[in-house]
């Protein structure tokens, strides 16, 4: 049976493929439309799809949508009643779309697709509670959800067992955590649904001054529940997310060129401090009316690397499992996956997602012809070579663009599509901060192999694994030196935990650790500033082009300066 | 006749939307104030905000 997942229309446009319950294929449809968070129809993401299973648009027997269209724009129009008459704008502004494409989903897929089939519409937070959950090793757990909103829910508590999944308790917009943060970081000028984590990284930089302060904004309870204090917050009713009361409050909004301030670090670690004891509260609620021992997340928030490292210290689960694309191209991952299993009740399928490598990938037929066109100086290597070469101009402190296997679903670089350095000396993160065109204050994660991962970090127990990079744990005291690139100024870095099941990533790793002794790499998304992580071989020769990048390395393909 | 009963009728009209407007005018920070108080009342007596979701049985097929 095949299904296909869509996400559309908000952020994060993508479709998945599932075959008997088993994720074929993914891919967002930012990687081919070159907008990034692209929020389109994602019309190119599924001919690829199809494409790569090699089948057509009717051997699918369900398209699964993932979330309520109708209710979305129920909660919309409501929210748009409750804030009349400020609200007149955007709702002149937002109506002729919401009432357009967004309205006529069915519609509009089985026109774009010439579809005749079946088409579902699984709940938004259902979507993200399923894709936490199948994507799991466990068979039963405690499930968080928690975004900036899906239909009304955005903050959701489930259980699942044996398949099954029930929502047990939710907190409805305008309520949301995740619209806390989103106002927070707009206020401190960055984008929304883009550049949160500009927040988290700053964060580091200060203190939390201000936490008193922010709780009038919001009100939290004993069990983790929260209500935001509207007067605050304007996003229901103007394009500004904040309302002048909150700029009383903080101070002046930061304008997005302005430096940054000591005063804007403080406020971020403020913002941190609270979100990060919401998350905290929400999970030991959670704890205790399911008494499971093992947590979920999805949902925006679940992004949040620094709140999730605090999972094991600050709560009684003893696993964890954040799902790697935990923004809505997840969704369209756990919509599909729900539908699997919702047409076989009785059936206790599982099947752990180990490998986020779902997108697409280059013959050597494919890359050769480009690095002709571009007319590169290259080598075509067998796969020892390739390795040894990576590794030993890595060991030399350079810098390489790494483009291998499948690209990855989500918004990390798992070792796919990466730009990759030595973890120190801390001159390689400004380096690779000039070559991303980034702000200096904002940190690099690391790779590290998962049998040395608890040599180096805090972590909760020996060759701990997270492979899908949305933890941050504090580096050992002694290790901070060796890798001082990817330190952060609070002395936490965002690991990505690496193993054998990661093929040529993991070769390239240990090769490194053999010349060098170190088991970490720095590995940063390959791409430009405002672009989604390169797709293809040409996107990839183009930005080594444009930069400072010491080497690619491309397929068995090593090219050079 | 039949022109003064249509004007009546549209002065009728206006006269109603005027005063629906005045009403709408004081009702509007009315309910505002009443749901302020209705918050503090909340946020001082209520110990949680957590919510009973819909138990109603999904209808995938359904986009509502």
């Amino acid at each position: 049976m095949y299904i296909l997942g869509i996400s559309a229309y908000y952020h994060d446009s993508a479709a998945v493929l599932v075959k008997d319950g088993v994720v074929l294929c993914a891919i967002e449809e930012e990687r081919f439309t070159r907008i990034k968070h692209d929020n389109s129809f994602p019309i190119q993401a599924i001919e690829w799809c199809l494409k790569d299973a090699k089948i057509t648009i009717q051997d699918i027997e369900i398209i699964s949508y993932y979330e309520k269209p109708l209710l979305k724009f129920e909660r919309t129009l409501d929210m748009f009643i409750q804030t009349w008459p400020k609200s007149l704008v955007p709702f002149v502004r937002n109506m002729p779309e919401l009432i357009g494409e967004k309205l006529s989903i069915e519609d509009g897929i089985r026109r774009k697709l010439k579809y005749k089939g079946r088409i579902v519409f699984t709940p938004h937070h259902l979507s993200h509670a399923a894709a936490a959950y199948y994507s799991s090793p466990f068979p039963s757990t405690a499930i968080l959800t928690i975004d900036g909103v899906g239909e009304y829910q955005t903050t959701a508590l489930w259980k699942a067992k044996e398949g099954k999944i029930e929502c047990i308790r939710e907190l409805q917009f305008p309520h949301s955590l995740g619209l806390f943060y989103s106002t927070c970081a707009a206020y401190l000028g960055f984008k929304v649904n883009e550049d949160e984590y500009k927040l988290m990284g700053l964060a580091a930089y200060g203190k939390p001054i201000y936490l008193n302060t922010l709780k009038k904004a919001i009100d939290v309870k004993n069990d983790g529940s929260f209500h935001l204090n509207l007067a605050y917050f304007s996003f229901r009713e103007s394009t500004q997310m904040w309302s002048e009361k909150l700029e009383v409050l903080l101070g002046k909004p930061r304008q997005t060129k302005e430096k940054i301030t000591k005063r804007h670090a403080d406020i971020a670690k403020s913002v941190q401090t609270l979100t990060e004891s919401v998350y905290i509260g929400i999970l030991n609620h959670l704890y205790s009316i399911t008494q499971e021992k093992n947590i979920c997340i999805s949902g925006g928030v679940a992004l949040n690397a620094l709140a999730n490292g605090l999972i094991h210290t600050k709560t009684p689960f003893r696993e964890s499992h954040v799902f790697g694309p935990a923004g809505d191209s997840g969704g369209a991952l756990g919509s599909a996956l729900y539908t699997y299993h919702s047409q076989r009740p009785t059936s206790n399928d599982h099947f752990p997602i180990t490998s986020l490598s779902l997108g697409s990938h280059y013959s050597d037929s494919e890359i050769e012809p480009i690095l002709k066109k571009y007319h590169l100086k290259y080598k075509k290597l067998s796969e020892k070579e390739l390795i040894h070469v990576a590794a030993q101009a890595l060991n030399e402190g350079k810098i390489i663009g790494w483009l291998q296997g499948r690209c990855e679903l989500g918004p990390r670089a798992l070792g796919n599509r990466s730009i990759l350095c030595r973890p120190s000396p801390k001159s390689m993160k400004t380096k690779v901060n000039v070559i991303k065109i980034r702000e200096q204050f904002r940190p690099f994660a690391g790779s590290i192999l998962q049998k040395n991962v608890h040599e180096y970090f805090q972590v909760p127990y020996a060759h701990y694994r997270c492979p899908f990079m949305n933890y941050c744990f504090t580096v050992k005291k002694e290790k901070r030196q060796e890798l001082a690139a990817i330190v952060h100024t609070d002395n936490t870095c965002r690991i990505q935990t690496v193993s054998k099941s990661d093929g040529l990533y993991f070769q390239l790793m240990r090769e490194f650790y053999k010349l060098s002794g170190i088991p970490c790499l720095l590995d940063t998304s390959f791409n430009l500033k405002g672009e989604p992580i390169v797709e293809t071989p040409e996107q990839a020769i183009i930005d080594f082009s444009r930069t400072k990048i010491n080497s690619l390395f491309i397929g068995p393909y090593h090219v050079d300066r | 006749m039949k022109k003064m009963q249509k004007m009546v009728r549209v002065i009728n009209m206006w006269f109603v939307t005027v005063i629906l407007f005045f009403f709408y005018l004081l009702i509007v920070p009315i309910g505002r104030l009443f749901y302020s108080i209705y918050s503090l009342f909340q946020k001082k007596y209520v110990s949680s905000y957590w919510q009973e979701p819909d138990k109603r049985k999904l209808d995938f097929d359904s986009p509502y």
